[in-house]
């Protein structure tokens, strides 16, 4: 019943130099504009299907020709194929209404689902930021501990250096 | 001579985990910290004024001048009002029932949603506990590790005088 949805503009690259940002553009819903048009042309068809089945009675003098129960089948069969292109009008307009709203959805989980997978990126980024910070940290520790362990060694030395001579002297 | 030093008190029992306390407090967080919202919405997509205007579906016009008034027209009037006002029933079922559909996938999506944001929060928190950990070990490690060797460097000392006074007094000893 609906024509396809134009794409006015239709992207066949995208390129960003953002780390974290989300890509989706938005809901992308199909041309209401049209369904509107297709909804209208239903109900025009539903009037004029009705309206013209009523007037065009039969002619001529025969058997029931323009006889009234002519006139009320025909009346039924018009009614009733009006009432039912009445009802797929509202049909059509009830699809407009939920062509519209469905592709929300489906752009919140999309772009819920983007938001989670850039959340565990960043915290990807942030543990590989700790990991080196807490690198550094150990590191500091190390590299003072042994300074002050070779300088310890050395006054030890030193020490037992002195004591030697000393205790050479007596 | 020093006695010989005392043995440090028992150790105890372990702490509980998710409880601070006293001996044991608690390095890091204690709970991950999280505020959640998403943008899901779980309202009824199609509204009621727009429900009205889906469900108002229009009667066939009924012009016949020769059929007013009699049992005939009241036939097609009925028929005709019959054939909306069921169209229009089902109009109505069929919003309500995408209504519900429609809130049911928001709401687990909105669940799922929010199911991760809480996963990445506990991420976060892991990460939060094992950095302050490691780097409060690493302190720890650190001012024990200088306490070691300035021990060591003092016991180097002390030894060292001792031998110089001990070479002493054997020196005085041999003088008397």
């Amino acid at each position: 019943m609906f024509a396809q949805s134009g794409a006015g503009f239709l992207p066949s690259q995208f390129q960003t130099q953002k780390n974290y940002a989300t890509t989706l553009s938005g809901p992308i819903k199909p041309d209401q504009e049209l369904a509107r048009t297709n909804r209208n042309e239903s109900m025009a068809k539903a009037a004029f299907g009705g309206d013209m089945r009523q007037f065009n009675q039969q002619a001529g003098k025969g058997v029931e020709a323009g006889s009234k129960m002519s006139a009320f089948r025909a009346g039924l069969l018009a009614d009733s194929e009006a009432g039912k292109a009445y009802a797929q009008a509202q049909q059509d307009k009830l699809n407009m209404y939920a062509d519209q709203k469905a592709p929300e959805l489906a752009f919140q989980e999309k772009l819920a689902g983007e938001q989670g997978w850039l959340r565990e990126l960043l915290i990807d980024k942030k543990d590989v930021q700790n990991r080196e910070r807490m690198a550094s940290y150990k590191r500091k520790a190390d590299v003072d501990l042994q300074k002050y362990d070779r300088t310890m060694l050395d006054a030890q030395q030193s020490w037992e250096n002195e004591a030697t001579i000393v205790s050479s002297l007596f | 001579m020093k006695p010989v030093p005392e043995r440090p008190p028992p150790i105890g029992r372990a702490p509980v985990a998710g409880y601070d306390s006293r001996r044991f407090p608690v390095v890091g967080p204690m709970e991950p910290k999280g505020f959640y919202r998403s943008h899901i919405s779980t309202a009824e997509p199609l509204g009621q004024s727009v429900r009205d205007t889906i469900a108002a579906v229009k009667t066939p016009r009924l012009q016949d001048i020769r059929l007013i008034n009699s049992a005939g027209n009241n036939s097609r009037v009925g028929l005709a009002e019959a054939t909306a006002k069921t169209s229009s029933n089902a109009l109505r079922r069929s919003a309500d029932e995408f209504n519900t559909k429609y809130r049911t996938q928001a709401e687990q999506a909105r669940s799922q949603d929010i199911l991760s944001q809480r996963q990445n929060t506990q991420d976060q928190f892991r990460m939060d506990s094992g950095l302050a950990t490691f780097n409060f070990d690493t302190l720890t490690r650190f001012t024990q590790g200088v306490e070691d060797i300035y021990a060591r460097g003092k016991r180097a000392r002390s030894a060292a005088q001792a031998q110089i006074t001990a070479s002493f007094m054997r020196m005085l000893g041999g003088l008397f």
